[in-house]
């Protein structure tokens, strides 16, 4: 089963066919697998990645996740899938400043009712976040709040993982680290990764690399 | 452990959505105690209602009370025979003697009752039977008021007397099987009650005992009324009160869902499926409404209890009852409390819920909305308030009912409140428009880009000013208005209420003998187009003319009515009948009578006519004449109740002393001043600890706005300065703005909720020197609530200021 876009054209208020945010993009992403969607700013790579999350909605196309067509589902079933099938790592985190570092990794899994204790307790170690388990979001550097955010991506066991710029705030060696964390986890728990990125040597450690121009995909 | 790892996904999400409130404690204390001030304000009004409702009740058990209509004959006094004819008739009436009795070496009055059938003697004998030492059935009833305890020590009956203070002082009251016992004769008796419940399609009094004559109940002062009026306006307070709360309760429910937009899109983004989460705040709400409410109560509970010795106070000079100062929880003004908290969170945060309905799950369309929002939902209030200002101009014009009153003055207070943040943005902006360029420009236009954040909290110092200004140029007009009246209308010295068999010729002449005059009233009650009305005779004495307020007149009103060619009517009747001087009113018996005057009647709650002794006398055959208007001259007050006394067997119940009438009366605008007082001072704190709140809010905010113009070169201690007069400046404007308002509100009570709720209109009085103490009282407030901000801010470290530099990217 994957993640499969066939034709995939998105218009916000205002856009013709021809000055579509994406267009006609199609692409196929199978578990474990992880793929980079490089391009210029506003050229819809967040806007695909929005998509992919159903946190938006298409106006040609079909995007499905495990057979299931997202054309097809109601608000309360793609907040179902997105509870339970799709994991997205944002840029600026979005970790709740309210809760503890390890509340915050529970979170998603404790909303989609799949909370693992020894899961969890194995992201936070892999994540070098023993130390850190106890602190609010406003004590962690960029690196470690990143570092949060992927592990309460992972903590639910998405299908598909989705990182947005996951580096983007972070140093050289950080990026790197983080890159390299969320590789292999993904391998080891056949999620696959669908990561946007300005980064070409970060692109260059996926599976496979996309290109977006003018909202479609080139080679 | 274990019970947390099973949290459902509502739990968690509920657990995510509450954890805000850890990182913001000052906030979650301004909307629960917000709220508790609110529901307080609005609980402690109905505390003193309630309590004094009940208060009313019991004091309706006192004995001396004349709420209900009395008979008596005018040629004779009533005889058993005549109770007899009128209890086989059907007719539900109960009778009553008052004499003297001689008890040890002194007389007593006291006043012979049928304990059966007495209307108040039920609950007399409940509360007798619970006083000291009381053993008595109904039959053995006799009382008499505690200060007569040592004054019959010596008398053989004295062990026989429960002693109460539900009898007025110096009375004994006696069920007339005591009468023997106490060598009073029980017949003929002095008048027959008229119980309020009668039978229908009963033969006519007139008809069954020619002669007798219905005396109807309250005529007279009735402070009742008044009192009616007080709690009227109170509960008018209360209510505002509580709107006023309530816009601190929608600022703060809106800025936490406002500062956990994120939070909430994050929750979306994992997952939580929307209308869960609409529930899940709905929820929180509702908690925080029940823990606002239950504090709310309480510290209501502890209002009232503070206020109402002062009312009891009141009540025990009206009544003359002993009313207890302190509070009873009832379960009536509890529920109303809650019922009025919970349903105003709701309505405070119904907004707020549909624009995180509204909201976008994803953050860049959503940051784009956000400013659109705030122009939308200005522009929205002011389109509401300007409907609202509309929709009150057409219910003045079309509408003439207390409910309508009430709807005008919430249509105008509201409207005028959503109006308050265009009209100062605009004040704002051209201020700074004008303002020389440099600091001072951009203290200006700080101000202005600040007012979407201070509209709430300005808009409840808005409605707590004018409400302030609006009840206490009500209530000084009001007593104004009333020592006035009370002046004229009451001038004479001593009113005496005769008795069927006192002759009030012999009594006049008696007094003018003795120096005084006596004005005899007639009076009789006549039907007209379905209203009973109160007709008074007076006789041709100038005391009356010089004397007697009257409201509207055509030329020489009471040549008129002494020549028999006018009447003059009160303007409870004016109103009701829409008469008007030049108006003619045609009646059966009376025939033609032409209205020449209308008078002020503050406290009567039923239609009045006044006319010539002689008019009545001669078209209305069955007038009695129930009492005499006694101008004292030269001679004091005691040798002429001495004398009427002994020479006519007068005791003091049947004296109506004026001034202490008039005493009582104001005692209730008085105590309207210290709960007024005190609730001016807890609205305006109430809306003092908005702007608190929101200014403390807003400090996040503030930090990016004033961290450019500290490294420009202004020193944190100025930047504090500029703070306070940022507050000082909006609620300066505010206050302005605030006064025509309350004025508007004033005379909407005046002239249209008295009107409709009592049937008279109150002239207005302007009295800047309170706008002055209300004015100085809300800078105050808003010198405390500025103060800890510019506090914070005098004191900011560079480092912190810094931190705005920072964090820019």
């Amino acid at each position: 089963m994957a993640l499969i876009l066939n034709s995939v054209t998105k218009r916000f208020a205002g856009q013709t066919d021809q000055t579509a945010v994406l267009k006609d993009v199609s692409l196929h992403l199978d578990p474990g697998a992880s793929l980079a969607l490089t391009g210029e700013s506003g050229s819809g790579k967040s806007t695909l990645l929005h998509l992919v999350a159903a946190l938006d909605t298409f106006d040609h196309g079909e995007i499905s996740l495990n057979g299931t067509r997202y054309s097809t589902l109601s608000e309360n079933a793609r907040a179902a899938l997105r509870r339970r099938n799709v994991s997205i790592v944002f840029q600026q985190f979005n970790l709740i400043p309210s809760l503890t570092v390890d509340a915050n990794i529970a979170l998603h899994a404790r909303i989609a009712n799949r909370y693992d204790a020894q899961w969890c307790d194995q992201l936070i170690t892999r994540l070098g976040l023993r130390d850190l388990i106890a602190r609010y979001p406003e004590n962690l550097s960029g690196g470690q709040q990143q570092r949060v955010a992927i592990a309460r991506a992972l903590a639910v066991r998405p299908d598909v993982l989705l990182a947005d710029e996951p580096t983007g705030n972070l140093d050289e060696q950080s990026s790197s680290e983080v890159i390299d964390l969320m590789l292999d986890l993904v391998r080891d728990h056949e999620t696959a990764l669908f990561l946007v990125t300005h980064s070409s040597e970060i692109a260059a450690r996926l599976d496979r690399r996309l290109h977006l121009q003018h909202g479609r995909v080139v080679p | 452990m274990k019970t947390r790892h099973n949290l459902s996904g509502g739990f968690a999400a509920a657990a995510a959505l509450l954890s805000y409130w850890r990182k913001a404690p000052g906030q979650l204390f301004a909307l629960i105690f917000g709220l508790a001030l609110a529901t307080a304000l609005w609980s402690a009004v109905q505390a003193i209602n309630s309590e004094a409702r009940a208060s009313y009740d019991r004091a309706d058990g006192h004995l001396s009370s004349t709420g209900f209509a009395t008979l008596t004959h005018r040629d004779r006094p009533l005889a058993l025979s005549d109770y007899i004819t009128l209890r086989r008739a059907g007719w539900a009436v109960s009778p009553v003697r008052e004499a003297t009795v001689a008890l040890g070496a002194e007389e007593f009055p006291i006043v012979l009752v049928d304990s059966i059938s007495h209307p108040l003697m039920s609950k007399t004998t409940n509360l007798a039977n619970k006083s000291e030492g009381a053993e008595i059935g109904v039959r053995s009833l006799r009382l008499a008021h505690p200060s007569l305890k040592n004054d019959i020590q010596g008398d053989v009956l004295k062990g026989s007397f429960t002693y109460s203070d539900i009898v007025p002082p110096g009375l004994i009251v006696a069920d007339f099987g005591h009468a023997d016992d106490l060598g009073v004769p029980s017949v003929p008796f002095s008048y027959l009650i008229l119980l309020p419940k009668q039978l229908s399609d009963l033969t006519p009094l007139v008809q069954l005992i020619p002669g007798i004559i219905t005396h109807s109940a309250g005529a007279g002062l009735e402070t009742g009324e008044l009192t009616q009026s007080f709690h009227l306006n109170l509960t008018a307070f209360g209510l505002l009160s509580f709107v006023v709360g309530l816009f601190i309760v929608h600022s703060t429910i809106n800025l936490a869902l406002e500062q956990r937009r994120g939070l909430i899109r994050t929750l979306r983004c994992l997952g939580v499926p929307f209308p869960k989460l609409i529930v899940l705040l709905a929820a929180e709400l509702l908690l925080f409404a029940v823990c606002g409410a239950l504090l709310g109560v309480l510290i209501g509970y502890g209002i009232a209890g503070l206020l109402m010795p002062g009312v009891s106070a009141t009540l025990q000079g009206l009544y003359g009852a002993d009313i207890e100062g302190s509070l009873s929880l009832r379960k009536n003004w509890i529920l109303s409390g809650f019922s009025m908290a919970i349903l105003g969170s709701l309505l405070a945060g119904a907004r707020g819920l549909f624009v995180v309905a509204q909201l976008p799950i994803l953050q860049g369309p959503a940051q784009r909305a956000r400013g659109q929002t705030v122009g939308r939902i200005r522009a929205t209030g002011a389109l509401i308030g300007s409907i609202l200002l509309g929709c009150a101009a057409i219910i003045l014009l079309l509408s003439d009912s207390l409910i309508s009153g009430f709807l005008f003055l919430g249509s105008m207070m509201l409207g005028a409140a959503l109006l308050l943040p265009v009209i100062l943005s605009w004040i704002l902006g051209r201020v700074a428009r004008r303002a020389v360029p440099g600091l001072s420009q951009w203290l200006w236009a700080d101000l202005r880009s600040q007012l979407p954040m201070l509209a709430t909290p300005l808009m409840a110092l808005m409605l707590a000013i004018s409400t302030n200004i609006g009840v206490e140029t009500m209530t000084y007009s009001f007593r104004l208005t009333l020592v006035d009246w009370l002046e004229h209308r009451f001038a004479a010295d001593l009113y005496l209420r005769l008795r069927a068999d006192d002759d009030p010729e012999q009594i006049s002449a008696w007094l003018h003998d003795h120096g005084a005059t006596a004005l005899p009233l007639v009076t009789t009650v006549i039907a007209h187009q379905g209203h009973e009305i109160s007709l008074y005779g007076v006789i041709d004495h100038p005391h009356y003319a010089s004397t007697w307020p009257l409201r509207s007149a055509e030329p020489d009103p009471w040549q008129k009515l002494h020549a028999g060619s006018g009447v003059l009517i009160n303007e409870q009747m004016a109103y009701g009948l829409n008469l008007w001087p030049g108006a003619n009113l045609t009646h059966a018996q009376a025939g033609e009578l032409r209205i020449t005057g209308v008078y002020p009647d503050y406290g009567n709650p039923g239609f009045q006519m006044v006319t010539s002794a002689a008019q009545v006398r001669k078209l209305l055959p069955d007038y009695a004449v129930p009492s005499l208007t006694i101008l004292l001259g030269s001679p004091s007050k005691t040798p002429i109740l001495r004398g009427l006394s002994e020479e006519f067997d007068v005791n003091s119940t049947a004296i109506l002393d004026q001034p202490a009438l008039r005493a009582r009366s104001l005692a209730i605008f008085d105590q309207t001043f210290v709960i007024t007082a005190a609730l001016n001072v807890l609205t305006l704190a109430v809306a003092g600890f908005a702007l608190l709140t929101s200014f403390l809010a807003m400090w996040g905010q503030r930090l990016p706005q004033l961290a450019p113009v500290w490294a420009m070169g202004v020193p944190p201690r100025t930047l504090a300065r500029y703070e306070l007069f940022r507050s000082l400046a909006l609620t300066v404007l505010t206050a302005v703005l605030a006064l025509p308002l309350g004025l508007a509100l004033a005379w909407t009570l005046l002239n249209l909720i008295n009107v409709q709720a009592f049937g008279w209109r109150l002239p207005m009085y302007l009295f800047p020197l309170s706008w002055l103490k209300i004015f100085s009282l809300s800078l105050g407030a808003a010198l405390l609530a500025a103060a800890i901000p510019a506090l914070r801010l005098r004191r900011i470290s560079p480092a912190t200021l810094l931190k705005v530099f920072a964090s820019e990217r």
